[in-house]
């Protein structure tokens, strides 16, 4: 930032260069995500020099360089998902005119962008983006994602035993639903634990999942409905539909879940501890056999 | 201008490689990736990599257009070397998988010639709300093979790659690995792709449309994801040079995690897009003019991705009544599309 104001100071001629470089490091820098450098680059365009005046000049690309350099500026905001706003569309106008070329590009991701990006309903990514979160933060935002069960509660606990009290934790996310359904397992039976990654946009998540056999039988999901319009028995179909065997939400088609997790480090041993807690609230837990499929699946 | 009847099917290595055609975005045309991996290599003492593109008088064009075709026919995956032995050769096997293709084509069609029918129902227009067919699987080879795959690194345009295996489920799973790291060759600009696309066509090579899906309000499907958000394609090139480029998108986000996700995303929100690019002038999908489909994923992030897919199909929302999701204003008689 610093080298921008200098090279605006000494008012040279060569922007497009300047900019050019300048685009290269932002990576580098780490300042890729921020609107605040691509306002400063685009602010080192003079301004009102470029705007065209004649109609020969509005028609043809007026200063081909420049507005050039300036839609890559811009491709590159929107690359990285930086959304744009009135600020850097003035700019833009300040320096190449109403409609020109650039400024068409900025006016187009103003209407874009906004419309396309809260269109996942699945994160809200006011939560994540221009924040540091730490694992266990990022943990709860993946888990709560993945958690369909809008009943499911998800808890946090953190570790006292070591001198470092950040460093360990666990999550776990579980609904009444679930604690049912591992209720009314068997004496004996298995049930495992499976890790898996996830993205919480671009940061990885790693969790564990707690899942058994499913015990209702494979159902189509589809229903043939025939057309007829036969009702003379339609007291015996409205009671023959109520009493249709009900798959809960956890129920899927190859496997049942019963909760899920996060852990501060993926392997069998921590994995076990994620249990242990689990059957403070899940007494049937110790009567089935545990299988931990951690390792040998998933590196750490 | 007008695509002729192609001799791409007798050629089955060569159809493979247009796949990825037009989920392009930001990286040049894939002219120079025709290019055999041989004659690459037989460049010694000269530079491995590909030829700077020349550009033509009309500029270059993401989007192929017959201005900036590899070859003078204007065919994607034409050779003018082939011999007539060659044809001749290759007569008897065409003959054999095309016959067979149309032989079922007639039989569908004989088959389901009866009002009784309900399919012949929902494609004049009776679709009752609720009501879903599913059209693509992947429990079979057959059904696998459909789908054709393709990302940056079979282009020699970056580093990314992709497959699509059918897992023992029943399903499929498109899996593989992004990388955002462009390719010092000073020609592409971007990277980081890969995408499955829909190459189901009728006997002989002709298009098959998605006319039925016309009276369904949604495009439903069964996928479990890993968080990432892909996004989907309904291709609609027609005969026009200006037209092979189009295709109506729409982002699928995924949530991750072990549960099964029922993906309805309805046709109305799928905005125009032209090799990727957003176009000023917009307009609703047209299905029947719609004869592939693709799921591209290009979100700038590096690392491992793995979508499970069980099915692709149409649903009915008789509440759903919206047209079209976006404005479509008039534009002035005079302005750059022209009238």
């Amino acid at each position: 930032m610093a080298a921008i104001i200098a090279f605006k100071e000494k008012k040279g001629r060569t922007h497009v260069e300047f900019i050019n470089t300048a685009l290269k490091y932002v990576k580098e820098y780490g300042v890729h995500k921020d609107i605040e450098t691509y306002k400063c680059l685009l602010d080192v365009f003079p301004k009102g020099k470029m705007i065209p005046q004649t109609a020969f000049q509005k028609v043809f690309l007026h200063y081909p360089q420049q507005q050039n350099c300036a839609v890559k500026v811009l491709d590159e905001m929107e690359w990285h998902g930086v959304q744009p706003d009135k600020e850097i569309h003035d700019i833009v106008v300040n320096a190449f005119g109403e409609w020109n070329f650039a400024t068409k590009k900025v006016k187009r991701m103003l209407y874009w962008m906004p419309k396309l990006k809260h269109s996942n309903k699945y994160l809200d990514r006011r939560h994540v983006e221009g924040k540091s979160l730490s694992p266990s933060e990022l943990a709860g935002i993946a888990l709560k994602m993945m958690s369909r069960d809008p009943a499911a509660s998800i808890s946090l606990l953190k570790f006292s035993d070591s001198s470092d009290q950040k460093a360990k934790w666990l999550a776990t996310s579980q609904s009444p639903e679930q604690k049912r359904l591992l209720s009314v397992m068997q004496q004996g039976e298995e049930v495992f634990v499976d890790a898996g990654t996830v993205y919480v946009q671009d940061n990885v998540v790693q969790y564990v999942v707690l899942t058994g056999k499913s015990k209702v039988p494979l159902q189509s999901e589809f229903k043939k409905e025939e057309m007829d319009d036969d009702y003379s028995n339609w007291f015996n179909d409205w009671k023959y539909q109520r009493r249709e065997p009900q798959r809960s939400l956890h129920e899927q088609p190859h496997e049942t879940i019963f909760g899920m997790g996060a852990i501060f480090q993926n392997d069998n041993a921590t994995a076990l501890r994620w249990i242990d807690h689990l059957q403070k609230t899940n007494p049937n837990l110790e009567n089935l056999r545990i299988r931990v499929r951690i390792e040998g699946k998933s590196s750490t | 201008m007008i695509t002729s009847f192609s001799t791409k099917f007798l050629f089955k290595n060569i159809a493979k490689t247009s796949c990825a055609f037009y989920s392009k975005e930001s990286t040049s045309s894939g002219s120079l990736a025709e290019k055999k991996e041989s004659e690459v290599q037989n460049y010694t003492g000269k530079s491995n990599l590909l030829e700077k593109k020349k550009t033509g008088i009309f500029g270059t064009s993401t989007v192929p257009i017959n201005t900036n075709f590899p070859n003078p026919k204007g065919v994607d995956g034409y050779d003018p070397e082939f011999s007539v032995k060659e044809l001749v050769e290759a007569l008897p096997n065409t003959r054999k998988t095309q016959g067979a293709k149309l032989a079922q084509e007639i039989k569908e069609t004989m088959s389901s010639f009866s009002i009784e029918k309900t399919e012949l129902l929902e494609d004049i227009g009776f679709v009752r709300h609720n009501e879903a067919r599913v059209e693509y699987q992947f429990d079979t080879p057959e059904k696998l093979d459909l789908w054709k795959t393709g990302c940056d690194s079979d282009w020699k345009e970056g580093f990314s790659t992709c497959s699509l295996v059918p897992s023992d489920r029943g399903t499929a799973i498109f899996s593989g690995n992004i990388s955002t790291k462009v390719l010092k060759d000073g020609r592409v600009e971007r990277a980081g792709w890969a995408s499955i696309k829909l190459e189901d066509r009728k006997a002989f090579n002709r298009k098959k449309f998605f006319s039925k899906w016309r009276n369904f309000s949604h495009l439903l499907l069964k996928i479990r994801g890993d968080g990432r958000s892909y996004k989907i394609m309904l291709h609609s090139p027609l005969s026009m040079d200006f037209t092979w480029g189009d295709s109506f998108s729409y982002p699928l986000h995924t949530h991750g995690g072990p549960y099964w996700q029922y993906e309805k995303i309805p046709f109305s929100k799928f905005f125009h897009t032209v090799a990727g690019r957003i176009q000023d002038r917009q307009y609703r999908v047209n299905l029947e003019d719609t004869s592939s489909i693709g799921i591209v994923l290009m979100d700038r992030i590096d690392g491992d991705f793995r979508l499970e897919i069980d099915y692709i199909g149409v649903y009915n929302d008789t509440t759903h009544v919206e047209d079209f999701a976006y404005e479509t204003y008039t534009l002035p008689v005079f302005n750059t599309h022209g009238f």
